[in-house]
């Protein structure tokens, strides 16, 4: 599985490069500098996510381009092995996610304090969360109908959190004032839920690409 | 050593290989004791099949002109070769004596057998 | 250490307009095979079987000894394989190529990768999109040969490759062999290459084996007669494998060449490439 790691990790290295996350790096700058507070959010709700869902889905993409799969049946790698050590890497990437989530939080509380620090802790783990839930669903639409299936599943999620976003400022925030309320619970449940998603999504994902390729 | 062989003649290869090699050691070029290329190098130099050269040695090695040892690789015998020139002498006895009875039967010279044993070993070449 | 590096035994795949069919055979250590036959006849089904890209039907196939599917990832270790379309990550170096690989191949070794890389004059930094297709395919050997490997398949790896090229292939099979636990599986449509240095040929034909047999059998014993009708009919049935009636003569394909040239000296014998022997099973009369 480390050599697929690398591989993957190599990948990344080349498609997106330095100019890709300098280019992130000035972007979470402005949307901060110009949004202030809400910065924060929208960065760990939208721009996360989605950087971190492109990304593995382009690994997808390059592993069709390169016919990866048909090659990977003279490797001793099983299909087991090859499925999981992308969602790994997908785990992983999401990992790095939080990370930049909780430095821009923690910069967002000392700049524009507007809630508690527990709140901007929610938002950052929640951005950990949403990043899950993309590849959860990315993932496995990548492996049964290909790599524009994967793009689909992800336009569809970013126009569910858009509504769910929408749809909580008209009921004046009501979500998030239960959460701010109802801390430690609603962190529970979020976080385990995720991570249940994404241990299903594995094995769906396992499934259609062993039946893919024999 | 040279062994100057073609998968273009008519002659099997491994027939090809073994006259050769067999015609340097009668010759003296190759002594008793002298190494030859192991089956597989002998292959990688000739640029064939593995089994040929393993024909061609098997050959070799019944009528006594090599000795295989296992770790050792090919060397040339010491003896035996007089015996299998010995042997091949008898089988020509045998022929040219067919050969004379069919002529004295059917009244051809000589003179004629002399000829005809020119014409076909020139042409075998 | 295992006899036979490859056991085939009765593998069968039903594709309902194609059948492979109990198709079976052995592949000995230290020695080069050749799979031959005419496109659709089942070569490279017979590879995707082995290698379990696709599922089988029946049948036994043993690699090292081991069973190709519970083993398989132990098995792949020690194989290499060679595709005629080689399909490298093209924004890839040869040395990322490497560096995967290395950690995918538990026998990976760096030294011989970079010796056979420059030994093929392989830019060791350039991205593979830049390479032409000799190039990935020499590429594909490298990485074939570096980790290891006891066996190598190649799937008419040297298709559109030129003479030099395929030349070079070949001695990098003679090479691979030299060491007597090694073996070569060849599917390749060139047979011209296999007539020089394959030990031994199978002849696939619509799915099933019509023989394995030591290529110096072929080659050595095989022949054509061409005759008349009136020769063709005195023939000796047992010894016709196929012919084919041509306008104005016959040719037959015979298991002994030498034994037909005395039997019918009026007849012209000759002797048979393994193309021509291809060519009669399929397109000639079987006896």
């Amino acid at each position: 599985m480390k050599g697929l790691l690398t591989k993957d990790l190599l990948t990344i290295q080349k498609k997106y490069g330095l100019k890709r996350l300098v280019m992130d790096i000035a972007i979470i700058i402005a949307l901060m500098i110009v949004l202030e507070g809400t910065g924060a959010i929208y960065i760990s709700f939208l721009l996360i996510p989605l950087e971190v869902a492109s990304m593995v889905i382009s690994l997808t993409t390059c592993d069709e381009q390169w016919k990866w799969g048909k090659y990977s049946i003279s490797l001793p790698v099983s299909k087991t092995q090859i499925v999981k050590s992308r969602y790994v890497f997908a785990g992983s990437m999401a990992l790095i996610g939080l990370s930049v989530a909780l430095l821009v939080n923690a910069i967002s509380y000392f700049c524009f304090p507007a809630y508690r620090f527990g709140f901007y802790l929610f938002v950052a783990i929640a951005s950990f969360c949403v990043t899950l839930i993309f590849l959860s669903f990315t993932l496995p639409s990548n492996y049964s109908l290909g790599v524009n299936a994967g793009f689909a599943a992800m336009i569809i999620l970013v126009v569910l959190l858009v509504v769910l976003g929408i749809w909580s400022k008209l009921t004046d925030n009501a979500i998030m004032w239960f959460i701010v309320e109802h801390f430690e619970t609603s962190m529970g449940i979020a976080f385990v839920s995720t991570i249940l998603l994404f241990a299903l999504s594995y094995a769906l994902s396992t499934t259609f690409f062993k039946r893919k390729y024999v | 050593m040279e062994i100057v062989v073609s998968n273009k003649a008519s002659r099997p290869l491994y027939e090809q290989i073994a006259t050769q090699i067999k015609t340097s050691i009668m010759s003296g070029e190759l002594k008793a004791g002298e190494a030859i290329p192991s089956v597989r190098a002998l292959a990688k130099s000739l640029h064939i099949s593995i089994l040929t050269v393993q024909k061609a040695y098997s050959t070799l090695q019944e009528d006594g002109f090599i000795e295989t040892t296992a770790g050792k690789g090919c060397y040339v015998s010491a003896q035996n070769q007089d015996f299998y020139l010995e042997e091949q002498q008898k089988k020509i006895e045998e022929r040219f004596s067919e050969a004379i009875e069919i002529a004295r039967a059917s009244g051809i010279s000589f003179d004629k057998l002399i000829e005809l044993l020119t014409i076909l070993y020139e042409e075998d070449d | 250490m295992t006899e036979n590096i490859l056991e085939i035994d009765n593998l069968s795949k039903d594709y309902g307009d194609f059948v492979l069919d109990r198709v079976s055979f052995l592949l000995p250590r230290g020695v080069i095979m050749g799979l031959i036959g005419e496109n659709g006849a089942g070569k490279s089904t017979t590879i995707n079987c082995i290698l379990n890209e696709i599922q089988k039907n029946s049948g036994k196939v043993l690699i090292f000894g081991k069973d190709h599917i519970s083993d398989e990832i132990e098995i792949k270790s020690k194989l290499g394989v060679v595709f005629d379309e080689n399909h490298f990550p093209d924004i890839f170096t040869p040395m990322e190529i490497g560096k995967y690989m290395s950690g995918i191949y538990p026998g990976w070794e760096w030294v011989a990768y970079r010796q056979f890389l420059e030994k093929f004059e392989l830019p060791k930094d350039k991205k593979i999109k830049d390479f032409s297709k000799g190039m990935k395919v020499k590429l594909a050997f490298a990485v074939a040969l570096s980790h290891k490997a006891e066996l190598l398949i190649l799937d008419e790896a040297t298709s559109g490759l030129d003479p030099i090229i395929r030349d070079d292939v070949l001695d990098m099979l003679i090479d691979f062999v030299q060491d007597e636990s090694h073996s070569v599986l060849v599917s390749s449509h060139i047979i011209s290459d296999l007539e020089k240095v394959a030990d031994y040929i199978t002849f696939l034909h619509k799915g099933k084996v019509i023989f394995s047999h030591e290529k110096d059998d072929l080659v050595d014993n095989y022949g054509i007669v061409s005759c008349g009708a009136a020769i063709f009919d005195t023939l000796d049935k047992t010894e016709i494998i196929a012919y084919r009636k041509e306008d104005y003569q016959y040719k037959v394909l015979v298991k002994n060449r030498n034994k037909a040239a005395k039997n019918y000296p009026k007849a012209i014998v000759t002797p048979a490439t393994i193309e021509e022997i291809m060519l009669f099973y399929v397109k000639g009369e079987i006896q």
